[in-house]
């Protein structure tokens, strides 16, 4: 490809880069001027960490070809302070809790830098209006708004900097800069995918395109003709286990007979550029035999469904019995029954999955961005044949997460390329395949039954729980456990009945997010309480004080609760801040 | 490669000379917030060229012309540029604010009103309101000039008359509201930043001197038809009649009746059109008020 010189001011410096007619400005500023605070969130100018100025202007360079910054002024993060000399607004965002898992940071600090340079004084709206285009998942915006409010006052000399001086005495009982705080608003946090290495390998993952099928055939050939090519690999050259799984190993690295959704990896390549590696994907040749798919978990349960596994479509039913079923309802006055639904849903953390994986004295050692770093090592020293003490894990700042990292992503294929190539390899999400191919939220259908007396106490609840968890197991079996468990969120009830079924579908796979389980609970059980205060003539707080849990009371799994509830004094504030008179309180 | 070459211009007339002797194998781009996307996406397709215009000094600015006759905007003034002008702010405000609805401030730092217009998607933000002004676009190629009603250059879903391999648009003008007129968008989102609208309105009104009379009314909305959309009847029922609620409000129901939204991803068919009348009314209602009129029953 042919590449061209070009000029640019890059935080003052004047700079001469190579580009291709192709490259973005973010690939510029990342790969050859290695100032990694503009992140790469998204490539579709959606997300705003790859935000930098030009010219004084917040634009996404991922979206900016380079050659358009020829002569003009770049400004990134890492022209704002340094650990000894913190811009206000990098004071502002550690002391307002304003940076979480710092990945939206840098382009957050610089929209908010651009508007302070043309408003040095902006109310909250024209704040939040400046930043509308910095996506951010774990702290959201009120600390961010509170910090550039903080920040305006210091510069505008309507507030002091803040004194930063080190505790002489211990930090128990006092408010501590956040441990990675600078790091993060500096643009120096180095997170999995802003780490280069001489001859490092790209990798890019060949995955299904079909819900369901027969692996008839896989040519390789051509893709391995391809020079820069380094290893064209599928499940045949797995060294040790190409089985994994958190809870049952029924998932495979890559595919050797059998697709089960979309997406589900066949072949992995690494090469010299990502492009090159795309490339060789084109390449590869697979024969499909199209199977029967099903998607609905109650049409899976169905005799004569589509079998997602050898074993059946049932991954696991968790029975809860409490109390005698029969008596509570028929010491019922009121029956409430309603069925709900509840959606898919993706973490999208900020941060794509990324790894690098590179060989160090016989130890294979993979940096990445991950919950569970000695799960992964375990994984990936039988997909490697290797004794545990020769992988390392080693995390990375993560870019947000939510459960979804708590799952292999990235790591297995880097770790198989760098073993095979014995170079440093490279794997990095797309967006679009993380959105593809991560866990998510499980879709549930929930059937729900409430019996209670006249006074609105409880008798007997019928719960059961549909859960779709995909084509693969990941953290289904916990997470419908914990369904289970919650189905009557904080209140007691003496006789209980709760089926959870955790069912394979070809759908993405189901596994851990937020709350595990208990949010798709929550608006149902709520909402139930609601109808029988309103047939029982008793408020949404009355309703709830009749039944919730308190020291003394049993869950659905009769422990026997002693101290630290915290339902009953969440109902009392709720009430008190006029969760009832404002809004009539019913949901 | 998704491109050839990418190349800056410098000049309305070098971008010309490139289209002719390209013959087809390269087109405009200004801002490139869409393009680039759209292109990244697609099958990699060889011998592209692109020709970025949104540097030439000529096709950009914003100015009041011809004695105050027109507004005139180059195409390649940003939509950051357009929200924030005064001139705009002034005498073209549904544009001001459409523009500054679209995408996310970094967006709107480097796309484009012509860009906006080419792309001629449905409800796009500086669109409908250039189309509510009674906006003109100057389309200009090797063979010569023109200024064309904006209402003419669509033709389908991401269609537009303008060629751009042969064409592109230089200038937009509108005629400035005047002290008895003015405009107003109406934008019903999911969220106010990084989406298309549920359903864009925006209204222009002139009154006659007394304050009795529309004298002149422009509607727009999208995305109600497969190209931006403009509610005649609704138009011709309110010019010249006297201001009351009724009429109004019968012109919101007229505007209802004569759209045709679809289903999509950012709302529901029967929802649009029955916003539609709600929004047109508000647009109606903010313009009156805006002019200190209150309407008669």
């Amino acid at each position: 490809m042919n590449k061209r010189r070009i000029q640019l001011t890059v935080n003052q410096v004047m700079r001469e880069v190579w580009i291709t007619e192709e490259t973005m400005l973010l690939d510029v500023i990342r790969d050859q001027l290695a100032l990694t605070g503009a992140k790469r969130g998204c490539g579709k100018g959606e997300c705003g960490a790859c935000t930098v100025l030009v010219d004084g202007l917040p634009i996404m360079s991922c979206i900016y070809p380079a050659v358009k910054a020829e002569g003009r002024s770049i400004l990134t993060i890492e022209s704002l302070g340094d650990q000894k000399r913190l811009h206000p607004l990098q004071e502002q965002f550690i002391e307002k809790g304003a940076v979480q898992c710092g990945f939206c940071t840098p382009g957050l600090i610089l929209s908010s830098k651009a508007l302070l340079d043309k408003n040095p004084q902006p109310n909250e709206y024209e704040i939040r209006l400046a930043i509308s285009g910095n996506l951010c998942r774990c702290t959201g915006y009120k600390k961010v708004v509170e910090a550039i409010e903080g920040a305006a006052d210091q510069l505008i000399g309507k507030a002091v900097a803040i004194n930063r001086e080190e505790p002489t005495t211990g930090s128990i009982g006092r408010s501590v800069v956040r441990v990675d705080g600078i790091q993060k608003v500096t643009g120096k946090a180095i997170f999995a995918g802003d780490i280069y290495m001489p001859n490092m390998l790209f990798v890019s993952v060949l995955r299904s395109p079909l819900p369901c099928a027969q692996i008839v055939s896989i040519d390789c050939s051509e893709a391995k003709k391809l020079p820069g090519v380094k290893a064209v690999l599928t499940s045949k050259d797995i060294p040790g286990s190409n089985r994994y799984g958190v809870i049952v190993k029924d998932q495979q690295y890559l595919a050797e007979e059998r697709v089960r959704f979309v997406s589900d990896p066949v072949a992995v390549v690494a090469a010299e550029t990502k492009e090159l590696a795309d490339q060789a994907l084109k390449k590869i040749h697979i024969d499909y035999r199209k199977l029967p798919a099903v998607f609905d978990p109650e049409e899976a349960m169905k005799p004569g469904a589509p079998q997602v596994h050898e074993n059946g479509n049932i991954l696991h039913h968790r029975k809860i019995r409490k109390g005698n079923i029969e008596d509570g309802f028929d010491k019922a006055d009121i029956i409430v029954e309603k069925s709900f639904r509840s959606q898919t849903a993706e973490h999208a953390y900020l941060e794509p999955e990324a790894a690098i994986a590179y060989m160090d004295h016989g130890q294979m050692v993979v940096q990445c961005c991950t919950q569970a770093p000695h799960y992964t090592r375990t994984e990936i020293a039988e997909m490697l044949r290797f004794p545990i003490n020769k992988v390392r894990i080693i995390q990375t700042t993560t870019g947000g997460a939510f459960g979804g990292k708590a799952e292999l992503s990235v790591q297995p294929y880097a770790a198989l390329c760098s073993y095979m190539t014995g170079q440093p390899v490279k794997y990095v999400f797309t967006r679009e395949e993380s959105i593809f191919s991560s866990t998510k939220r499980h879709a549930f259908n929930l059937y729900y039954k409430l019996g209670a007396n006249k006074e609105g106490k409880l008798t007997a609840a019928q719960v059961l729980i549909i859960g779709n968890t995909g084509a693969y197991a990941s953290f289904g079996p916990s997470v419908l456990t914990r369904s289970a468990t919650m189905a009557l969120g904080p209140y007691d009830c003496p006789n209980v009945h709760v089926d959870a079924y955790a069912i394979y579908t070809n759908y993405p796979i189901g596994g851990a997010m937020r709350g595990f389980g208990a949010p798709q609970m929550a608006p149902c059980h709520e909402a139930i309480m609601d109808e029988i205060a309103r047939r029982c003539g008793l408020s949404p707080i009355e309703i709830r004080q009749k039944n919730i849990l308190r020291p003394g009371s049993t869950t659905v799994t009769n422990q026997i609760l002693k101290h630290g509830i915290g339902a009953l004094k969440t109902l009392e504030e709720a009430s008190r801040l006029g969760w009832f008179s404002s809004s009539k309180g019913f949901l | 490669m998704h491109w050839k070459k990418y190349k800056v211009m410098k000049s309305i007339e070098e971008t010309l000379e490139c289209l002719e002797s390209l013959q087809g194998n390269a087109r405009v781009i200004a801002g490139g917030t869409d393009l680039v996307v759209q292109l990244l996406e697609k099958e990699p397709e060889n011998g592209l060229t692109l020709l970025d215009i949104s540097s030439i000094p000529r096709l950009r600015g914003i100015e009041v012309v011809e004695g105050g006759k027109w507004v005139q905007l180059g195409a390649a003034t940003t939509m950051a540029e357009l929200a924030e002008s005064r001139i705009i702010n002034n005498y073209g405000r549904a544009l001001a604010l459409g523009a500054s609805c679209m995408g996310a401030p970094q967006i709107r730092n480097v796309a484009t009103i012509g860009g906006n217009v080419v792309n001629a998607q449905p409800a796009a933000d500086g669109t409908i309101p250039l189309l509510a002004l009674g906006a003109e676009a100057r389309i200009v190629s090797i063979q010569g000039e023109k200024w064309a009603s904006l209402a003419e250059l669509f033709l389908e879903i991401g269609q537009s008359v303008v060629n751009p391999t042969k064409e592109m648009i230089t200038q937009f003008r509108f005629q400035p509201t005047g002290v008895k007129g003015t405009s107003s968008l109406q934008r019903l989102a999911k969220r106010k930043a990084f989406t298309l609208p549920t359903l864009l309105v925006a209204v222009r009104v002139e009154l006659d001197k007394e304050n009795r009379h529309f004298e002149q009314v422009r509607i727009a909305a999208g995305p109600v038809a497969r190209a931006p959309w403009r509610a005649k009847d609704a138009e011709d029922s309110l010019s010249g009649t006297q201001i009351t609620h009724t009429a109004i409000e019968k012109a919101a129901a007229q505007a209802k009746l004569a759209a045709h939204p679809r289903d999509s991803l950012r709302g529901g068919a029967e929802y649009r059109r029955d916003m539609v009348e709600v929004l047109v009314k508000r647009a109606l209602m903010e313009c009156l008020n805006r002019l200190g009129v209150l309407t008669h029953e």
